[in-house]
């Protein structure tokens, strides 16, 4: 029954290259995603693997120079925001519709302005509110994701938060605006275990609250299991799974999200070894030829040295890129 | 074991040394620095088969003439070829650079390796004595310097090296501790290493990015600082070719002849501007990060 | 206040001390007999056994000190050998002339500095920025003296649009004080706006690849309050400590530009007193101008803490 609701946002063969002194940095190659309305779509691969890179070229935040966008769309309700002017992918989309929390909270609040500020910045530029009402606004905001007292912490600065509190700020900052579509790069990998769980606790609460669709960049494949309804595996640059997330844990395709799902604790069976996966991801300045995850697989054929596996189907929903599925 | 750790940590060095250098060639301005750097020493050195005339040598009936062929950059008030006397001069400058900041270095290096090293009482004193130093503005400290000392060239080596000595004792007090901390020297303290095997192989050379880089532009400030002294009538002293004396004796004739005021101000900029040049290469060509 | 200026302030006490140490041995170090300096004509024997012993030079040296500091701190700085008037009075009287070019110097710096140096970072490696950082470096190896003559070449003596060597006090005539006091600003300034200029540049590249900067975009803050806002109070927090070093470099170029332009300020008043060997004159200007300094450092201290709450609020 889930399977029928519509896109929000697709993104479609995206390449994102960045022009470093060493040379060119293909850190996104053609990567394809659909995140579904009022859906959680996971996004999972190793570190480096150019999901945050994925994740900004939405919002076109990837810092230019070094970085280019060299192709792809982002289409967002029938919108390309690759191609809109900046001022309108700002004014109508950056924090109003489509918002953005990241994966350190220690580092991404502003530490030279207090936190009533930084939150008032939302109403003041998509709500047209003055000062003053955007810090009422705020601090309504702050009590609505759980944190005591907010009419005086407003004046706080995010040094004098902890942790999970910060995060909580954040998710206030980004769902000020009720946006259709959230953006979470790791939201808890910074935090203890404990308030991980209240964060996302708090995250979900909200995404059923205010409708909204995330994309949810993370390592973890518990959290995963716990928050998302799809699943999009990232190996080098490229999506090389993306299905249901049932499908993903009882019926993977692709030889990576075997060895994701073999490697990770949570995931094996009882009395079973947990393999991780050998070797180490590709320099992404001289990427291997063919199949990106050649030199790792254990099923790697001849051809998968020499030519690029292609996109295909393997079931409902279900898109794979290996030799081994066409 | 130690031995071969200590081949594969030389070999590291001699790496990082070529990497170094390797980064510093591809900056054009850097090695522009260089380039011209490198002359200004010939020049320096050639003085007396380049310069067409002696530094204090009167033409008779020349005085004050305008830049010709004859006198590329003009004659001064006595009559003297300016562009001699800017050639000499780089001997001066050159001079006190590299004086004043090995003196500099072989003193405070080692300060601040004993501060750093033995800690305790004796970084106390170091340190405190430093930051004293460190509390004066730096050219009113070598104006100080001076009065006690006396105006000659020497003295301003002297001067200068005494001013940059705590610059130095702190950066290498500062890199001795990062390194000491390092889990990795108290693998080699574990070891038995000997303490100066220790001192001279570890810690010494690990200090060296950071005071090759102060070194460098440390040399150009020392040129600036002699300049503005003789400027001031307190370092080098006439006759003798200063870049910054003659320059104090153009002001009055820049109305008459400002090229005697041009040539040798150009001369400082040019010899500050190329090591200025050549240390900002090397700080991005040792730590890329800092750019 | 913070403990952080608390703190800072706790060292200002046993730093002052060090300063006057260093400039009382510097003093003692100084060749020749300084009552012979004194008393230059008049000197009989007994006059010079006088005073001797009025000024302690009969005691040790530890106890000439403390007495110095004494006399130094009650205000009893002595008298100027060249003028024969009271040394605090002389300072006094050429103290404002150097405060208002260190100002006016600063201002000019940080107002030249500040902009180019945003902008060369939000375009970094582009014609501008390449330019703009060919001009700084420029700058930075421009000895003060030489870029005074420069100046006071083209402005006053070609261009004939500003004074040259002469000045007119600010009480008299603000105009005219501004007009003669422009161009050695100016000389000042420029060489630390082109040094602050690359700081602020390399700080706001830092600052501009922050998290909380890409999170101010993905609020839809405009560009500019992004980069004047967010990234610009933080770049700034290195800066201070840098401007506050400059200072130092500033007081130092202010005894040349000072001579240079023949302003009546305390740097070419000492530096007369150097030449001309008075002693009380020139011990005077090296406490007040290491002083200055160490004052300068509390402000910039404080700025610090505006800046930075968590410095503030620590
Ligand atoms: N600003 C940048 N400049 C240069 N290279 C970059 C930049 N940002 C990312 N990259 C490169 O792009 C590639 C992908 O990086 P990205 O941050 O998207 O990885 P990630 O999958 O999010 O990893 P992690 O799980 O560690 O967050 C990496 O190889 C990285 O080195
Ligand atoms: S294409 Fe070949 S190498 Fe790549 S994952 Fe599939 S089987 Fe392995
Ligand atoms: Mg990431």
């Amino acid at each position: 029954m889930n399977t029928e609701a519509g896109a929000l946002l697709e993104i479609q063969d995206l390449e994102v290259v960045f022009h470093l002194e060493e040379g060119p940095l293909k850190a996104v190659d053609g990567a394809m995603l659909t995140v579904k309305t009022e859906r959680v779509l996971g996004l999972v691969g190793e570190s480096g693997c150019g999901k945050s890179v994925t994740a900004k070229s939405i919002l076109r935040l990837v810092p230019q120079p070094p970085g280019e966008i060299v192709a792809g769309k982002a289409i967002f309700q029938g919108q390309d925001l690759l191609k809109i002017p900046r001022d309108r992918l700002r004014k109508e989309y950056r924090g109003k519709q489509i918002s953005m929390i990241f994966q350190d909270p220690m580092t991404s609040l502003n530490p030279v302005f207090s936190v009533g500020d930084q939150l008032a910045e939302v109403f003041t530029t998509h709500r047209g509110m003055g000062k003053k009402e955007a810090l009422e606004a705020s601090a309504e905001i702050l009590e609505r994701v759980g944190i005591p007292s907010a009419h005086r912490r407003i004046r706080d600065y995010p040094h004098q938060f902890s942790g999970g509190m910060r995060q909580r700020v954040m998710i206030a900052m980004a769902l000020a605006c009720a946006p259709k579509f959230l953006i979470a790069d790791e939201p808890t990998t910074a935090l203890d275990v404990t308030i991980q769980a209240q964060i996302l606790e708090l995250m979900k609460e909200l995404q059923r609250e205010m409708r909204s669709a995330i994309l949810l960049i993370t390592h973890n494949l518990g959290v995963v299991a716990e928050m998302a309804h799809e699943v999009a595996v990232m190996y080098a640059g490229q999506i090389v799974e993306s299905c249901p997330v049932e499908e993903f844990f009882d019926n993977p395709r692709h030889p990576y999200s075997i060895g994701l799902l073999r490697s990770f604790p949570g995931m094996v069976p009882k009395g079973e070894r947990i393999l991780s996966i050998p070797g180490s991801i590709p320099d992404m300045l001289n990427p291997p030829p063919g199949c990106r995850f050649h030199p790792r697989c254990q099923e790697a054929m001849p051809r998968c040295r020499r030519e690029s596996p292609p996109d295909r189907m393997a079931g409902d929903n279900h898109h794979v890129r290996c030799w081994l599925h066409v | 074991m130690s031995r071969k750790s200590k081949t594969t940590e030389e070999m590291d060095r001699q790496s990082m040394i070529r990497l170094t250098w390797r980064r510093l060639k591809r900056r054009k301005t850097a090695m522009g620095g260089l380039v011209v750097f490198i002359l200004l020493f010939a020049v320096a050195l050639l003085a007396d088969v380049i310069a067409p005339y002696g530094p204090n040598e009167m033409i008779p009936g020349e005085q004050l003439r305008a830049p010709s062929w004859r006198h590329p950059m003009g004659t001064d008030i006595l009559g003297r070829d300016v562009l001699s006397r800017v050639i000499y001069g780089s001997r001066i400058s050159i001079y006190v650079g590299f004086v004043s900041m090995l003196m500099a270095v072989l003193i405070g290096v080692p300060m601040g390796l004993v501060a750093g090293y033995y800690g305790k009482i004796i970084d106390q004193v170091i340190m405190r004595a430093v930051d004293i130093m460190l509390a004066f503005p730096i050219f009113l400290l070598a104006i100080l310097i001076m009065v006690v000392l006396g105006a000659s060239s020497t003295n301003v080596c002297v001067a200068l090296a005494i001013v940059y000595i705590p610059r130095f004792a702190r950066i290498v007090r500062g890199s001795v501790l990062s390194i000491r901390e390092n889990e990795y020297m108290e693998a080699v303290e574990a070891l038995g290493i000997r303490k100066w095997r220790v001192f001279f192989l570890h810690i010494l050379p690990n200090c060296l990015a950071p005071v090759m880089v102060v070194a460098s532009l440390s040399i150009g400030v020392a040129i600036l600082a002699e300049a503005s002294l003789s400027f001031l009538g307190m370092g080098t002293q006439p006759p003798t070719p200063s870049w910054g004396s003659d320059l104090r004796d153009a002001i009055g004739l820049m109305e008459i002849n400002p090229w005697l005021a041009i040539f040798p101000g150009s001369a400082i900029l040019v010899t500050v501007l190329s090591i200025n040049l050549l240390g900002d290469g090397l700080r991005d060509a040792i730590d890329p990060r800092l750019k | 206040m913070s403990r952080f200026v608390l703190k800072r302030a706790a060292f200002l006490i046993p730093t002052f001390l060090g300063i006057t140490l260093v400039v009382f041995m510097a003093m003692q170090m100084i060749p020749g007999d300084p009552i012979l300096a004194l008393l230059q004509d008049n000197y009989t024997e007994e006059l010079a056994q006088q005073l001797r012993v009025k000024l302690g030079l009969d005691r040790p040296v530890p106890v000439q000190y403390v007495m110095w500091l004494k006399r130094l701190v009650t205000g009893d700085w002595g008298t100027s050998i060249l003028s024969k008037r009271p040394v605090l009075e002389e300072i006094l009287h050429r103290l404002p002339v150097t405060l208002e070019l260190l100002v006016l110097a600063l201002t000019a710096a940080l107002v030249i500095a500040v902009p180019v140096g945003v902008i060369s970072a939000i375009r970094p490696n582009t014609f501008l920025d390449y330019s703009a950082m060919t001009l700084t470096i420029l700058g930075i190896s421009l000895p003060e003296f030489f870029l005074g003559a420069l100046l006071l070449l083209v402005f006053s003596l070609n261009l004939q649009w500003l004074p040259a060597t002469s000045f007119v006090p600010i009480s008299e005539n603000l105009w005219q004080n501004l007009r003669h006091m422009l161009l050695p600003a100016l000389t000042l300034g420029l060489p630390r706006a082109a040094l602050i200029a690359r700081l602020v540049r390399n700080s706001m590249l830092e600052v501009t690849r922050q998290d909380y900067i890409d999170a101010a975009r993905a609020k839809g803050l405009s560009e500019f309050l992004v980069i004047n806002k967010h990234a610009l109070k933080n770049a700034l927090i290195p800066t201070v400590t840098v401007v506050g070093l400059q200072i130092g470099y500033l007081i130092g170029g202010a005894i040349i530009v000072e001579s240079l332009f023949a302003l009546p300020g305390i740097g070419s008043f000492g530096i007369d007193a150097i030449l001309q060997r008075d002693y009380p004159m020139v011990q005077a200007f090296a406490i007040v101008a290491s002083s200055g300094f160490l004052l300068s450092n509390v402000l910039v201290d404080l700025v610090y803490t505006v800046l930075d709450p968590r410095i503030r609020l620590e």
